[in-house]
């Protein structure tokens, strides 16, 4: 642990405190991935400043067009909250998988986004919810599609100390499915998972969002299988057209967790179970 | 033959305290965080231990520079080979003298896998101990490493033992650790049969994953000696071994078991003499704790092996021939290496009836990986796993119910096996024949929970992607090492009629403090409560073996009952005297002396009487005992999965465990024990691995990287005690502790089978390699 923790009680006095701080500082939500990196050996930061509680970053918001996930909204919140369970479906579908009942209370959306780990199931779906992510730095604020914010395995596009404030959904009525194939019920990392997201006009599928996690450098937005589902009719061939297109997109590799093939394959079986979940 | 009703089938319904789940006696105190384990206690200046362990996996010791690490402030001790007495030994915490090949050294010159000692240090504070073992600076002269005990046993391989101190290892310049082969030959090979089948099974590297760690604080009483508080199943093998290896008397060393956090077999090791080493040098107490990652890599392993099978059968379901040849690494050190290999073979082949030719081959071979040791089922395990799928695909060849096929060709009441004699643990065994079974109330059993036949038929028709299927598996093991193992207990009697039970058995977690309690309890008319269990101290107890080779029951058990009725004949004098009667028409009941005609005394009159008023005296016996034999408990396993044929993912639907332990003395700690042992094995079977890179480290030493199944993914497990009366047992038992872990490998291999038609020969039965044997198997 750090020697210093920051808590600043606002994002105004975050943004005024931060040239104080040391340079080599982290911020922290819900300390699921900074704590145990840090019990492990593998965080040095003379500082972490503490976002958890910041109000800018708590809660669900509803406005017209889009549902707004506040960063440090806590990923068990997710089940409760009316909005997500109106309107986001496929991240309400990935909740359950989401590590354990008790890390689902610590964790952030927020924190699984920013450490942008491919695996991550929250961003996984998130990005098949077409979401936005919604950055400030000072004064300053942007805005991305979340499939935009990874440049590679743990890396962002994030600036130096760069806040993610949380995410918006769009608010249009889809349905979906998340899907994930990991060592064991809970506490498992999974092997491959599929995120998805569709408008559906009887079985024909207006929109189609596929995202992919632990398959590719980063969690995946696959573009061309997307694509291509948009307009097709919900059917076995329309299903197994669309695994052997996604198994085309993904760049899987070999490590502790699977092997390259295996996920490679399983990207096709769970996308066409997803799909198949949808005709059901 | 002393117990009530001797024969097989007796229900021990006359029992008043043993075969009843009273609660277990250390319950109350852990379920509200008593300190009781071996780090709860706190030692005034206690220093700190930490080791310096081998980033090689082979490699000598050229220099080794300990100045800077002298100067960490703080530190007291740093120790390397040149500080400790070079002795050859085990850390097998066995009988004496140990089976197992002295090829270890407290510290050497020479490191043998990564994780293996280098150096070790003690200082005023965790942090110092662990800078100073940072600036130990070390000059290695790496050598060509081997990891597969394929290529060490090759000519040319490197010699992980090339010191000429060792002894004990048979073929030290191939790498053997260990071997033996036996034969029973009544023909010629396989001419009889009608198929003959052959196959390898492997299973990998597998780790305890006790809760607690490898914990020890050695500290000095009064008169200098050192004491030893250990986490361990083996307190007197603790005290030789360590007296061995540092050069002690016995007499200077105390050994104090407290509460345990569970051991299944990694603590039967002895690894306490490090921390005694440095508690010596320092004269201060020292404690070392192992971390989880030390526990994964530097405690000790299960043996992984390779198990090759060929038999033969005839149409009618006779088996002709059997030939077992497994190959086991044992690591770095040859810790268990003859008895575990032994034991894959001694308590599988006597189980079934081979017609003709039997051979068994085994070999331990050392590699530069973490050493294997003891673990719960004890080579059982890995040899179940095969004779048992070999069973299945026997019985599928011939077009015989798998079921059918087992209940024909298992060892029956009355019957023994050559192999008995043929193979004990490290030496000649002893004859046998079965005194109680219930192994076929328990295949009827299981078959009608799982509704087998319902199944075996619904399941041959299914289609889609996701199939069900379900598979058996039955197995025995032993109740101790016969004329090895041994085990004493002493009763003294208190004043107001309770008992002190004194006894070196080692409960980790067990229960087996309880049991013991109870037996004793039974002989002398009082309830559990009344008998105050302490175990164990090599000062205060007698000699007990030590918790392993499911003996405690049976053996420790033994001494306790017989400790009992000797304080039982020595209460019933008193009581007659008090009396007025003879002691023959006096019994122990509800804590009285109870004559025919109805006249009674409290035992604490007795008590009294003793030691204050007439005849004084300590109404107190010793009492030992060991088993000429070791009867086997069997155990009938029935599993139900649901295999995913897109995915390869399988789920574990319905476990039936259906196990005779003879008379289960508490019932409820009898489940418990078999319900754990079960789902221990059901992590084996889809789960754990260790893993390692190319030059040896381990890849996944962590509870984060090595996947143990968490209550989540524990199915539904249900244990049925099948009762049945072991005449040589205390109270008609047998052992239950070990047994549970070898049913869930075979019994879900087969259930896959059933279900799919791809069979797994390798463990663990992860997605990846189900989906790659379906795949195989062309059944998709």
């Amino acid at each position: 642990m750090p020697e210093f923790i920051a808590k600043p009680a606002s994002l105004k006095e975050l943004w005024k405190q931060l040239p104080s701080l040391p340079a080599s500082r982290r911020y922290l939500a819900g300390g699921t991935d900074l704590v145990t990196a840090d019990n492990a050996g593998a965080e040095t930061s003379e500082c972490w400043v503490d976002i958890g509680d910041l109000p800018e970053l708590n809660g669900v918001r509803e406005t017209s067009s889009a549902v707004f996930i506040g960063s440090a909204v806590k990923v068990s919140e997710l089940e409760r909250s009316a909005p997500v369970r109106k309107w986001c479906p496929v991240l309400l579908a990935a909740v359950p998988h989401f590590a354990s009942p008790s890390l689902r209370n610590m964790a952030t959306l927020g924190g699984n986004a920013a450490n942008a780990s491919p695996c991550a199931d929250g961003v996984c779906a998130l990005v098949a919810e077409d979401a936005c992510v919604s950055l400030a730095l000072g004064g300053k604020r942007r805005r991305l599609p979340l499939k935009d914010l990874f440049s590679g395995p743990k890396r962002t596009a994030l600036k130096k100390d760069e806040l993610i404030l949380g995410f918006e959904v769009p608010k249009r009525p889809h349905t979906g499915a998340y899907l994930k194939l990991g060592p064991r019920a809970r506490f498992g990392i999974s092997k491959a998972a599929v995120a998805l997201a569709a408008e559906l006009s009887g079985r024909r599928l207006t929109r189609a969002a596929v995202a992919l996690g632990s398959v590719a450098p980063v969690p995946l937005y696959a573009a061309r299988t997307s694509e291509w589902l948009a307009g097709r009719t919900l059917s076995a061939e329309t299903a197994a057209a669309a695994a052997s297109l996604v198994m085309s997109e993904v760049s899987p590799i070999t490590d502790a967790r699977s092997e390259a093939a295996y996920r490679r394959e399983m990207c096709g079986v769970l996308l066409s179970r997803a799909l198949e979940s949808l005709a059901a | 033959m002393t117990d009530l009703k001797p024969g097989n089938g007796m229900n021990a319904e006359e029992l008043k305290v043993v075969n009843k789940p009273v609660r277990k006696q250390d319950a109350l105190g852990l379920a509200c965080g008593e300190p009781v384990f071996a780090d709860d206690q706190e030692f005034k200046g206690l220093l700190h231990a930490r080791l310096l362990w081998s980033p090689h996996a082979h490699a000598r010791i050229k220099k080794i520079d300990v100045s800077a690490a002298l100067k960490v402030p703080g530190v007291k001790a740093v120790l390397t080979y040149k500080d400790v007495p070079r002795v050859p030994h085990t850390t097998a915490g066995q009988g004496y003298p140990e089976p197992s090949p002295y090829d270890t050294y407290t510290l050497d010159n020479k490191v043998r896998y990564v994780g293996d000692r280098v150096a070790a240090v003690a200082a005023e504070t965790l942090e110092a101990a662990q800078e100073a073992v940072s600036r130990i600076k070390v000059d290695y002269e790496v050598l060509p490493a081997v990891l597969d005990p394929f290529e060490a046993m090759k000519d040319g391989a490197p010699v992980i033992h090339d010191e000429p101190d060792s002894r004990n290892i048979p073929d030290a310049k191939r790498n053997i650790a260990a071997k033996f082969d036996f034969e029973v030959k009544n023909g010629e090979w396989f001419k009889e049969a009608d198929h003959v089948l052959e196959h390898s099974w492997s299973i990998p590297y597998l780790q305890h994953c006790a809760l607690e760690p490898h914990t020890s604080i050695a500290y000095f009483d009064n008169f200098g000696r050192v004491v030893l508080r250990t986490s361990t199943q083996v307190p007197f093998h603790v005290r030789r071994i360590v007296a061995q290896a540092l050069k002690l008397p016995v007499k200077k060393i105390r050994v104090i078991k407290p509460r345990i956090g569970g051991g299944f077999g990694s603590k039967q090791e002895v690894l306490e003499d490090i921390v005694a080493a440095l508690a010596l040098k320092t004269r201060r107490p020292v404690k070392l704790e192992y971390t989880r990652k030390e526990t994964f890599v530097s405690s000790r392993t299960r043996h992984p092996a390779v198990c090759r099978m060929k038999a033969g059968v005839k149409s009618d379901g006779t088996i002709t021939d059997a030939e077992m040849e497994i190959t086991l690494n044992t690591g770095a050190y040859g810790s268990h290496a003859l008895t575990v290999m032994m034991c894959s073979g001694s308590h599988t082949i006597p189980m079934y009836k081979v017609k003709n030719n039997i051979r068994f081959v085994g070999r331990s071979v050392y590699t530069n990986l973490p050493v294997a040791g003891a673990y719960r089922g004890y080579g059982a395990t890995q040899g179940f796993f095969a004779w048992e799928c070999m069973m299945d695909m026997l019985a599928e060849r011939i077009g015989m119910d798998p079921v059918e096929f087992r209940r024909k060709n298992y060892i029956r009441l009355g019957e023994g096996s050559p192999v008995f004699k043929a193979m004990g643990e490290g030496r000649e065994g002893v004859e046998q024949v079965i005194t109680s079974t219930g192994l076929f109330e328990a295949i009827q059993k299981g078959a009608d929970e799982i509704k087998w036949a319902e199944k075996r038929a619904k399941y041959a028709k299914q289609s889609g992607p996701v199939r069900r299927g379900v598979g058996a598996a039955c197995m025995m093991q032993g109740s101790g090492i016969p004329e090895v193992d041994m085990a004493s207990a002493t009763i003294k009697m208190n004043e107001d009629g309770s008992f002190n039970l004194l006894v070196g058995a080692a409960d980790l977690g067990t229960g087996s403090d309880t049991i013991l309690a109870q037996i004793a309890a039974e002989v002398l008319g009082v309830k559990t409560e009344d008998i105050v269990v302490t175990s164990s101290d090599t000062d205060v107890t007698p000699f007990d073996v030590g918790a392993y080779a499911s003996s405690t029951t049976f053996i420790s058990g033994g001494a306790a009952k017989k400790a009992a009725e000797k304080v039982r004949d020595m209460v019933l004098a008193v009581g007659a005297k008090i009396l007025d009667k003879k002691p023959e028409e006096l019994r122990l009941e509800g804590g009285r002396v109870v004559a025919a005609d109805g006249a009674s005394c409290a035992l604490s009159e007795v008590a009294n009487t003793s030691l204050y008023y007439y005849d004084q005296h300590q109404i107190c016996a010793t009492a030992s005992h060991y088993g000429h034999t070791s009867p086997p408990p069997f155990q009938a396993n029935f599993a139900e999965v649901e295999v995913d044929t897109e995915t390869g993912k399988v789920r574990v639907l319905d476990y039936v465990s259906c196990v005779d332990c003879g008379t289960a003395i508490n019932p409820q700690l009898a489940e418990g024990q078999n319900d754990g042992a079960v789902v221990n094995g059901i992590s084996h079977t889809l789960s754990e691995e260790m893993e390692f890179s190319s030059n040896g480290t381990p890849l996944n030493a962590s509870f984060r990287r090595y996947k143990i199944l968490s209550a989540a993914d524990t199915p539904p497990v249900r244990t049925f005690i099948i009762p049945t009366w072991e005449p040589n047992g205390p109270f008609g038992a047998k052992s239950v502790s070990e047994i549970g872990i070898n049913g869930p490998l075979p019994a879900i291999a087969n259930a896959i089978y059933a279900a799919c038609g791809a069979r797994l020969f390798d463990a663990p039965f992860t997605p990846d390699r189900v989906l790659a044997a379906i795949k195989k198997a062309g059944k998709r």
